[in-house]
């Protein structure tokens, strides 16, 4: 610790404000009301069912356009009403009413997580000395980026050569910034769930504080001589120049710059594939299960052949279920993190069978200590420490989370469907050749099959052992 | 029907007991007890145990985790719920507990289910007593014949042998018989009968003479015959059998390598016929793979089942054995139902035990049998196991006892059950169960076993709903709905895309029934054996044929390695259905397996089909007048043309193969297609290498060729029809 704190003199104001004290303020972002319950209902009655017991339609879910009787809305109850005696009174006795669930909050793992910086950063944070760029795809980028320790494991440059990535990434998470350079081109329009509006899912629509706006929004390229990491959140070290380390961490909420993170996390592995950012999530790092259910039809409905989900919850929503399930049958590919606790618990969506649990290790191979574990979690593991990607204001950061390993999976996802791409089918099969194949991967030091799944992440030798249909 | 009108009675003794069940409650039932299920370490468990005084029942898996953790099964002390505890444990987080949950039950979904008969049961329960009948004393035998009317024929001048077999060796005095003969056509008295030419063995023989002057033929005879000889097991004229009374059938075989013979009811029933279970079966028929039976246990003294049955475990009772006798505390229920010790002869009395069971008993049972002796769920587990051994016979079953005679269970022991199979090697795992709470630990046992590469088995359950239920509607679990047999969802089945992956027949399925004996059954419950015998045989096939019996263990692919396993291949396979009439889409999944179809495409590795859309519709036309359609499926198209499901959806085409099985080359005529509006309008079709443009905005078209431009099929030859579409076209 001393000697970090001496070398890097923004990494000192990071670690002083590291526990966050709360959530910060944002701007209009809708919160889950406690007395907010989805309900599923037969065709066109949802309407007539909320009426007759007194509940407000606040949201509803688009219809699919293939049509499946199905009428999913979001209803405020009553304030006071307690939750039980709402879900028995509608559960009993309507019979138009095919399910309800309480609405529950999603949280970005890292928020509020033990994700914790350590010796091992230093050697990386080394990586801002380097001004060199390197080829990736068509772009010209940060050499840190292209060529981190995390791409060499997962032997990155072997899979490139033969394929960049195709068809559609959907990132569900706190959105993106739509004008950083390394990404711009690769982003197709989204949805803000949040706000309930289409176009851009910019993560910028939550900060508040214009003067950090600022700062931040001038970030841009390979960072210049004298930047260094300045840790914003509760596992991001931003690379900031130095002219911008008057920025007061408490002004910047605590998972803003999570989706900028992600996205630029599957663009490294796949920078020929599409973005399309969904923001379900503020910059607090919460959602509300309605909005992130919605984000999965969404995505399925508009063309992604991936769902990257950065993100648990930690009760079990049968709706979660219903729309991962939807994907897995349209042929579309989830991927979630396994969370930040450490246990071998579970989490949804990591959990569900349709979906692919991603753990995070070291570079050297270990289970990382934050990462949670079992094998009827995590299908495989990715490295989730100290991984350099893209920030907001056209910057970069290092960062640590399974929310950072789930990513190097769905960009591997995305290199299937380039190889594969005449054999992609509206079924399981995308879904089941995607696990076969992930499962050619290496070792996880000291955890077996049941604490890491398939294994650690080899993209080089999951694209050889992808079969075609 | 013939059966009942000459019978009323027992048609009565059915239907009282139908119209007297209670009305059945959906609710599953509720745990009674404040019972939880908790995981941790057992010094987390030794801290809970101090802290809030609650009492470890037992550890649920075998060895702890790889962190120390095991599953327990937790009793708070009186008066303390499982909420309060659980809002303890959370309020005051032990970072060692990593999971608590209420414990919860399960139920077998047929016994607490109003399932109704309808009159389809009776029909085909005419059918059952019909084919296994014997002709009673005095019967008229002319309600019986079998094959073509020649052989009822006597030529002028002929004299032929009429020789009837008896159960029983036959009196000698020829005074004990009596026998008339009907002729067609008025030409009566035609022929003379002579006396009893010989008794042999079982056979009583009459020569039987025209000296009509013209060819005759029989239509009926009446033998009257003493008591003692018992019924008429054959009627020969002239060496030909002119009555059905073939009772068994082979079916697999024993193990001396004699061919077993097997009641022809359970071998020939509906349901194994719709799936094409003796096509695909042909080579391959389970030998190697192991199904688990998480059920109410087995019969393991049951003739069809017990070479194919392992010892299996009681969770119930947490002893090894998994007998369902043990729920039977009526001794002379027991007797009664035990006292079959052999395959049905003259079953002419089927009686309901309860709304989805209907036990064939001997005649001189069932007025001793006091149905409501019987608990409602006992023969359950005998009743499943009988549909998966119909399925893969060479499969070996293990019985593993989690619900006891009334059909209720504790998720606590199907988790234990759960464990136990996947850690036994099995290959995969039958739950005809369902719970309507959803459970992680249930869940991570599960993850545990599609994990390991057991494939899992769910019945969707029969509350007739489109609701959720658990296990069937994980992701990585096939969930079976049920289909009559003419390929409509039965209306207690649940469905709806989410919970159904695929469905079966689960209607008046005939099998096996503890006390040697055989049952009708219904159900969700029955569906799913189904499905589970199929996955035995792809295991099977996937295994160099099984030639090791009992040595199928899955291999345990270490880290890195790549698993395909036996679940992905089942349900891609499976994915080759057959479209459910009238349901609603996907309701049924991938629609009604077809078993034959699935086997072809195990060959091609993980390529799944899409669910079967019954508003697609083909009907091919062949020069000759040979029309083939689908659906319905090929069975009733006469021609040697087999249309096949629809191959696949990519952007705007939908492609079928069509595959001449014949031995003569054909040429099509004209085709005619239906589709769902939602495609808009046909554009073109191409098959092989030819196309044709064609506008048709209409969701039908016919299309007719010129006389010998149309695809021509030469014998073996697959063809595939490509129909383009101006929109993606609509899939599940």
């Amino acid at each position: 610790m001393m000697r970090l704190t001496t070398r890097f003199a923004g990494l000192l104001l990071g670690l002083g404000l590291a526990a966050r004290a709360g959530a910060a303020p944002l701007k209009d972002v809708k919160r889950p009301a406690t007395n907010d319950f989805i309900l599923r209902a037969a065709a066109a009655e949802a309407d007539a069912v909320a009426q007759r017991h007194g509940m407000q339609v606040v949201a509803r879910l688009a219809a699919s356009p293939d049509g499946d009787g199905r009428s999913v809305v979001l209803v405020r109850a009553a304030p006071g009403a307690a939750p039980e005696a709402v879900l028995q009174e509608v559960r009993g006795g309507e019979p138009g009413v095919l399910d309800i669930e309480a609405v529950v909050l999603a949280s970005l793992p890292e928020t509020g997580s033990e994700v914790k910086l350590d010796q091992r950063t230093r050697a990386i944070l080394g990586a801002v000395a380097d001004r060199t760029e390197t080829a990736l795809g068509t772009q010209r980028l940060w050499t840190a980026y292209v060529r981190q320790p995390a791409a060499d494991l997962l032997r990155l440059a072997e899979a490139n050569q033969s394929y960049l990535g195709a068809g559609v990434v959907a990132v569900i998470d706190t959105g993106v910034d739509p004008t950083h350079p390394v990404l711009r081109d690769a982003l197709v329009p989204g949805y803000d769930f949040t706000r309930d509006q289409p176009g851009t899912a910019s993560e910028w629509d939550d900060l508040l504080d214009q003067r950090t706006r600022a700062i931040l929004g001038q970030q841009a390229g390979t960072p210049l001589a004298g930047a260094s990491g300045t840790r914003l959140g509760a596992a991001a070290t931003v690379i900031l120049n130095s002219s911008s380390s008057q920025i007061d961490p408490a002004t910047v909420p605590p998972d803003f710059g999570h989706g900028t993170m992600v996205a630029g996390v599957i663009h490294r592995v796949a920078p020929g594939a599409k973005i399309m950012p969904l923001k379900a999530f503020n910059a607090n790092g919460e959602a509300s299960l309605f909005d992130v259910v919605q984000a999965i039809y969404y995505a399925v409905d508009h063309g992604a052949k991936v769902v990257n989900m950065s993100f648990s919850v930690g009760a079990f929503s049968a709706e979660l279920l219903r729309a991962v399930n939807y994907a897995a049958r349209k042929g579309v590919t989830c991927v979630a993190s396994a969370g930040n606790d450490g246990q071998q618990t579970i989490v949804y969506p990591a959990a569900l069978g349709d979906a692919i649990g991603v753990a995070s290790t070291t570079v050297r191979d270990y289970l990382s200590d934050f990462s949670n574990a079992g094998g009827d979690l995590v299908t495989l593991a990715a490295p989730g420490e100290d991984v350099i990607t893209t920030y907001p204001g056209g910057g970069w950061a290092m960062v640590s989370g399974t929310s950072f390993s789930a990513p190097w999976v769905s960009g591997a996802v995305a290199l299937f469907v380039d190889k594969n791409h005449a054999a992609q089918q509206p079924s399981r099969t995308n879904y089941f050749l995607a696990v076969d194949a992930l499962a050619h991967s290496l070792p996880v030091h000291g955890a077996g099959h049941a604490l890491s799944g398939r294994g650690r992440l080899d993209v080089k030798q999951a694209l050889d052992g992808l079969e075609t249909p | 029907m013939r059966a009942f009108t000459r019978r009323p009675a027992s048609l009565l003794l059915i239907l009282a007991l139908i119209l007297g069940l209670p009305a059945a409650a959906r609710q599953a039932p509720r745990p009674a007890t404040n019972d939880f299920l908790v995981r941790g370490s057992a010094s987390c468990m030794d801290d809970l145990v101090r802290r809030n005084g609650v009492q470890v029942i037992r550890a649920l898996v075998a060895s702890p985790d790889a962190l120390g953790n095991n599953v327990y099964l937790v009793r708070a002390p009186q008066g303390m719920t499982a909420d309060a505890v659980i809002q303890d444990a959370s309020l005051a987080p032990d970072p060692d507990v990593a999971g608590i949950e209420p414990a919860l039950l399960a139920a077998l979904p047929e016994t607490y289910q109003g399932l109704r008969l309808e009159q389809r049961t009776r029909a085909i329960l005419g059918a059952v007593v019909q084919a296994s009948r014997l002709v009673p004393p005095g019967a008229a035998i002319d309600s019986y014949w079998l094959g073509p009317v020649a052989d009822r024929q006597i030529a002028n001048g002929k004299t032929a042998q009429l020789t009837f077999t008896f159960q029983n060796p036959p009196s000698q005095n020829p005074a004990d018989y009596s026998l008339s003969l009907g002729f067609a056509e008025g030409t009566s008295p035609a022929a003379a009968v002579r006396q009893i030419l010989a008794v042999h063995g079982g056979d009583v023989s009459f020569q039987v003479a025209n000296g009509s002057g013209q060819l005759v033929t029989l239509s009926r005879i009446a033998l009257r015959w003493p008591a003692a000889n018992g019924r008429i097991t054959g009627v020969r004229l002239a060496g030909r059998d002119l009555i059905d009374t073939v009772v068994e059938v082979p079916f697999g075989t024993n193990p001396d390598g004699t061919a077993r013979l097997v009641w022809r009811a359970y071998v020939q029933q509906p349901a194994a016929a719709v799936l094409r279970v003796d096509e695909a079966t042909r080579s391959v028929r389970g030998a190697g793979a192991v199904v688990a039976v998480i059920d109410s246990g087995v019969d393991p003294d049951h003739p069809l089942l017990r070479n194919a049955l392992l010892p299996g475990y009681d969770f119930t009772r947490s002893q090894s054995g998994a007998s369902e006798w043990n729920d039977v505390l009526d001794q002379r229920t027991r007797a009664i139902l035990g006292q079959r010790t052999r395959a049905i002869l003259g079953a002419d009395q089927v009686t309901a035990l309860n709304a989805s069971t209907l036990a064939v008993l001997e005649s001189t049972q069932t007025g001793q049998l006091d149905p409501a002796a019987v608990p409602p769920a006992f023969g359950h587990g005998t009743m499943v196991a009988g549909v998966i051994h119909r399925v893969a016979p060479e499969a070996k079953i293990l019985p593993l006892k989690a619900f006891d005679g009334s059909g209720s269970g504790q998720v606590a022991d199907v988790i234990r059950a759960i464990y136990y199979a996947v850690d036994q090697g099995v290959t995969a795992i039958n739950m005809s169960f369902s719970v309507e709470d959803f459970s992680p630990e249930l869940m991570r046992a599960l993850n545990y076993a599609a994990d390991h590469g057991v494939a899992c088995i769910a019945s969707a359950g029969n509350d007739g709903l489109q609701v959720l239920v658990y296990p069937a509607a994980l992701g990585n679990i096939l969930g079976v709905a049920s289909t009559t047999a003419d390929d409509h969802l039965s209306l207690f089945s649940n469905y709806g895309r989410d919970l159904v992956t695929i469905a079966a027949p689960g209607e008046d399925i005939v099998t096996s029934y503890p006390g040697g004996g055989w049952a009708l059954a219904s159900g969700t419950s029955f569906s799913a054996p189904w499905i589970s015998g199929i996955t035995a045989v792809f295991a099977s096939q996937g295994n160099g044929n099984g030639e090791q019996e009992g040595e199928h263990k899955r291999e345990n692919k270490g880290d890195g390695q790549p698993v395909t396993t036996d679940f992905y291949r089942a349900s891609a396979s499976l994915s080759h259905a057959v479209p459910v009439v009238g349901s609603p889409d996907g309701a049924a999944g991938f629609g009604r397996a077809d078993f034959a179809q699935a086997m072809q495409n195990m060959a091609g590795g993980l390529h799944y089909d899409l669910p079967a859309r019954a508003d697609y519709s083909i009907a091919l036309t062949f020069a000759g007048g040979c029309v083939a359609t689908y659906p319905p499926p090929p069975a009733d198209s006469g021609c040697a043309v087999q249309p096949r499901t629809q191959l696949g959806f990519t952007d705007r085409t939908v492609t079928w193969q069509i595959t001449n099985t014949g031995s003569a080359a054909i040429l099509l005529d004209h085709l005619d297609l239906q589709w769902p509006t939602g495609n808009g309008s046909f554009k073109s079709l191409r098959w092989n290498d030819r196309k044709i443009d064609k506008r048709a905005p209409a969701p039908a078209l016919q299309l007719r060729f010129d006389p010998g431009s149309g695809p021509r099929l030469d014998p073996g030859q697959t063809i595939v029809l490509s129909f383009e579409f101006d929109s993606t076209p609509l899939t599940s």
